[in-house]
C-alpha cells in the first residue's frame, strides 16, 4: 500500500475486511432504490384507473420506452449506481492489517477522509471478541477490540470481521511470540 | 420542436427575466442535463479511480471493478439518452 510504510523485519500476517453479509446489507437500500421507477407506471396505471372517464395528460406517457421517462429514469440509476459503487469502495478500502509487530486500523470514513492507526503488539493489553446477535452468530461475524496499556490508551475496535475468535486467537498467538522473542531467557543456576 | 418557454404579451416583464433569453428549447436543456450530469460522473469516476489505484491496487479487485463502473454507467447513459433524437 502506498500510504503503509512496513518496518525493517516487518511482514503481514493477515489483512482483515468486515464480513461481506455487511456490505450486502449496506447495498440492499440502493436495490430497493433501483427497483422504485418500476413501481412509477403501475401507480400512473392505477391513478388512470380510479378516473376510467376522464384522460388524465401526460399519464399515458408515464412508461418505460418513452424517451422522456426512460432519460429521468436513466439520470435517477446512473446516481443510485455511484452511490452504491462508493459504499462498496468504502467497504473494501476500509481494512485492518495484522502484521507480526503491530495491528494497523485503516479507515475509509469517505473520499478525501482516511485515517490510519497503528497499535504496537507489545503494548496490547487486553483482546475481547463479541459475537452479539442472530445474524451475527449464524454467518459467524462479530466485534474484536484490542487495548493498549500505558498512558495513552489506544484501541482498534473491529466491528463486523469475519472469524472473529479466529483474528482473537491469531493476535493472542503473535503476542506471546513477541514477548518470547523479546524477553531474555530465565537465568540457570540460580538455586 | 416547440419552445417550452415562450415570451407571452401578456405577462408583465420584470428587469430580470427580461435578460433570459425569450426561448429556451428543449435540446438545449437535454443538452445542459447531460453536460452536467456526464461533469459529475466524470468527477466522481476519477476520485474512485484514484482510490481504487492507490489503496486498492494491490488487489486482482481494482481493475475489473473499475470496468464494471464503466460499464455499467455505459449502459445507463445508453440507456437514459438512446431514445433522444
Amino acid at each position: 500500500m502506498v500510504d503503509l510504510k512496513l518496518q525493517a523485519g516487518e511482514h503481514i500476517l493477515v489483512s482483515l475486511r468486515k464480513h461481506p453479509l455487511i456490505v450486502v446489507g449496506q447495498l440492499i437500500p440502493f436495490a430497493i432504490l433501483d427497483y422504485l421507477p418500476y413501481l412509477v407506471p403501475k401507480f400512473a396505471e392505477y391513478v388512470q384507473s380510479m378516473n376510467p372517464n376522464t384522460a388524465i395528460p401526460y399519464l399515458s406517457g408515464i412508461t418505460f420506452g418513452n424517451p422522456w421517462f426512460d432519460f429521468i429514469v436513466g439520470i435517477y440509476w446512473l446516481f443510485v449506481w455511484m452511490g452504491a459503487f462508493g459504499v462498496f469502495t468504502n467497504y473494501f478500502l476500509d481494512q485492518w492489517i495484522v502484521t507480526n509487530e503491530r495491528i494497523i486500523d485503516i479507515n475509509q470514513i469517505d473520499f478525501w477522509n482516511r485515517e490510519i492507526s497503528s497499535l504496537f503488539l507489545s503494548r496490547i493489553q487486553n483482546v475481547e471478541t463479541e459475537i452479539d446477535g442472530f445474524f451475527h452468530t449464524l454467518f459467524g461475524f462479530g466485534t474484536v477490540s484490542v487495548e493498549s496499556a500505558g498512558a495513552e490508551i489506544g484501541r482498534v475496535k473491529m466491528k463486523g470481521l469475519a472469524r472473529p475468535n479466529y483474528v482473537r486467537d491469531l493476535i493472542l498467538k503473535e503476542i506471546a511470540k513477541f514477548h518470547g522473542e523479546h524477553t531474555a531467557p530465565p537465568k540457570k543456576g540460580l538455586f | 420542436m416547440e419552445p417550452v418557454v415562450a415570451s407571452s404579451p401578456n405577462i408583465p416583464t420584470i428587469p430580470v427575466f427580461s435578460m433570459l433569453p425569450n426561448t429556451v428549447s428543449i435540446e438545449s436543456v437535454v443538452a445542459i442535463i447531460i453536460t452536467i450530469v456526464f461533469i459529475w460522473w466524470a468527477i466522481y469516476t476519477l476520485v474512485v479511480m484514484y482510490h481504487w489505484l492507490r489503496y486498492g491496487r494491490e488487489s486482482w479487485f481494482a481493475v475489473p471493478l473499475l470496468a464494471l463502473h464503466f460499464a455499467v454507467s455505459g449502459w445507463i447513459f445508453v440507456f437514459a439518452t438512446g431514445g433522444l433524437h
